[in-house]
């Protein structure tokens, strides 16, 4: 009933090489967790991840990926380009599979996994390259029914969903404080949910604040405040502009 | 060709008309920064993280997903779903970032190589696909300074309107009505419009109907300097080469 309280290396040793891993939360990113991952030289995961940016790059970079799901892959900042990816893409590598798929269609695909139906109808981009050249990789197909024709796509279940909150309480129920992009239905949608939190608070704190994620869905809850660093929480910490700048470089400096 | 600045007071404009805007990430959040200090009808932000916001925060965001940068006006605080499926389509204009752009309104967010067909497009579509197909009207901006940005057909589309939906696009050079049948409505550059016009007749666009546009203000051109300083501070690159090219005028 109440989840036990770990650090990140503790949760990330729980991921297996070719697991699929949502990382959240849209903006405001799991630059901890996936420096873990990097660490434990986890291999072969498929990385769920709606605003790839520099997150997603650091994992291509560091050979972690065997297939990545995401919306975005540049830095917020500048904005700049992500230079791991860039060099994939331009260089034509195939090693990571690439599921590029709009917001809207993310959103479907992890609420399909979540209601535990295997595709959503999606309000699709009509004559965007996201149909007409099949960025999703195979993620997104057109149906008939005797209710009409619809685009749908394909349910994506993460087997791990690391999402972070504000705050968490002995239950595992979390609070997030920002907007929550994808992140409720990322954890509705996961086999297993790991709660990052900036904080360790009481249920009648909690409950008082509001709760965004339920404990019912949480397996894990991670106390590591600054987890989403260099990226911002409301009330924490802010965007970290200069550290962004000094990835990027990073980046465009560690060559092909 | 317009001052950045100038380009960004014309950009204020479309959020100054008032209502929900759908605002994208770069231009579009700098124009909604600047019209807020502008006198015009009161209007709310739509991001496609999940946020609606009713003024400006307390510093520029250095994307829509920089939520400490606003957290002191964040309305309604909701999910990507709300705003891309559920709302965008309720709102009075969506206004997006345009790098590439064609007579359609069509968009191809990033790429490389040539204008007319890139050899690599890089992923950077994000909610803009959904906004755009939802769009009641859809105001692009290019801030860009190359003319061949605008193309007959963009390669690889990451944003397109649905038919018959308006779409305004403003650039250093002019304002342009595409569809069907594109028209440039406004002359904005002073001097230098030779090349723009040349490119625009080569691609087919009516721009007999375009009349100079009015000049912006002292005051406008003020706070919009305002807003481009504030934004190199937050990393802005195109602003910090805005204000850089205005020094050297």
């Amino acid at each position: 009933m109440r989840p036990p309280v770990c650090s990140v290396a503790d949760a990330v040793a729980t991921v297996g090489d070719g697991d699929c891993v949502y990382l959240g939360n849209f903006g405001a990113q799991l630059f901890a967790v996936a420096d873990e991952l990097i660490t434990q030289r986890r291999r072969e995961l498929h990385a769920v991840v709606a605003s790839g940016g520099l997150l997603l790059d650091r994992l291509i970079g560091a050979g972690v990926l065997a297939r990545a799901t995401y919306a975005h892959c540049w830095s917020p900042v500048g904005p700049d380009p992500a230079w791991h990816f860039r060099r994939l893409a331009q260089a034509g590598d195939r090693r990571v599979v690439r599921h590029e798929v709009s917001l809207g269609m993310l959103s479907a695909a992890l609420t399909a996994a979540a209601w535990r139906v295997p595709f959503l109808p999606i309000p699709a981009p009509a004559g965007t390259g996201y149909l007409t050249e099949d960025w999703p990789n195979g993620m997104v197909t057109t149906v008939d029914t005797p209710f009409g024709s619809a685009p749908v796509v394909r349910a994506l279940a993460p087997d791990v969903a690391f999402v972070h909150v504000d705050l968490a309480d002995e239950w595992g129920n979390g609070v997030i404080r920002s907007p929550v992009g994808e992140a409720l239905v990322a954890a509705q949608a996961a086999r297993r949910v790991v709660l990052v939190a900036e904080e360790l608070a009481d249920h009648d704190r909690v409950r008082a604040a509001g709760i965004t994620i339920p404990g019912v869905l949480v397996a894990m809850v991670v106390h590591h405040p600054g987890a989403v660093a260099p990226d911002g929480a409301i009330g924490r910490y802010p965007r970290d502009v200069p550290a962004y700048q000094r990835l990027v470089r990073q980046a465009a400096e560690a060559g092909p | 060709m317009s001052t950045v600045a100038e380009f960004l007071v014309r950009a204020a404009r479309e959020f100054r008309r008032g209502g929900y805007v759908f605002t994208g990430f770069h231009w579009p959040v700098l124009a909604a920064r600047l019209a807020a200090r502008l006198p015009g009808a009161p209007f709310a932000q739509v991001y496609e993280g999940g946020a609606i916001c009713h003024g400006i925060g307390a510093q520029v965001p250095t994307s829509t997903t920089d939520y400490p940068a606003y957290a002191d006006v964040l309305g309604f605080a909701g999910s990507t779903a709300d705003i891309l499926l559920a709302l965008v389509w309720r709102c009075d204009r969506v206004v997006l970032d345009a790098v590439n752009v064609d007579l359609r309104g069509r968009v191809n967010a990033t790429a490389i190589g040539p204008y007319d067909r890139p050899k690599v497009r890089l992923a950077g579509g994000g909610g803009a696909a959904d906004a755009a197909a939802a769009a009641r009207e859809l105001v692009l901006l290019h801030g860009g300074n190359d003319p061949r940005r605008l193309v007959a057909e963009v390669e690889h589309v990451t944003a397109a309107p649905r038919p018959g939906v308006p779409v305004t696009l403003h650039t250093r050079w002019g304002v342009l009505d595409l569809g069907e049948r594109p028209v440039l409505r406004q002359l904005t550059g002073a001097g230098d419009t030779d090349g723009f016009l040349a490119h625009l007749a080569a691609l087919g666009v009516d721009t007999g109907p375009a009349v100079v546009a009015a000049p912006v203000s002292p005051a406008e051109l003020t706070a919009a300097r305002r807003v481009l300083t504030e934004a190199a501070d937050r990393g802005y690159r195109a602003a910090a080469a805005a204000l850089a090219e205005e020094r050297e005028r």
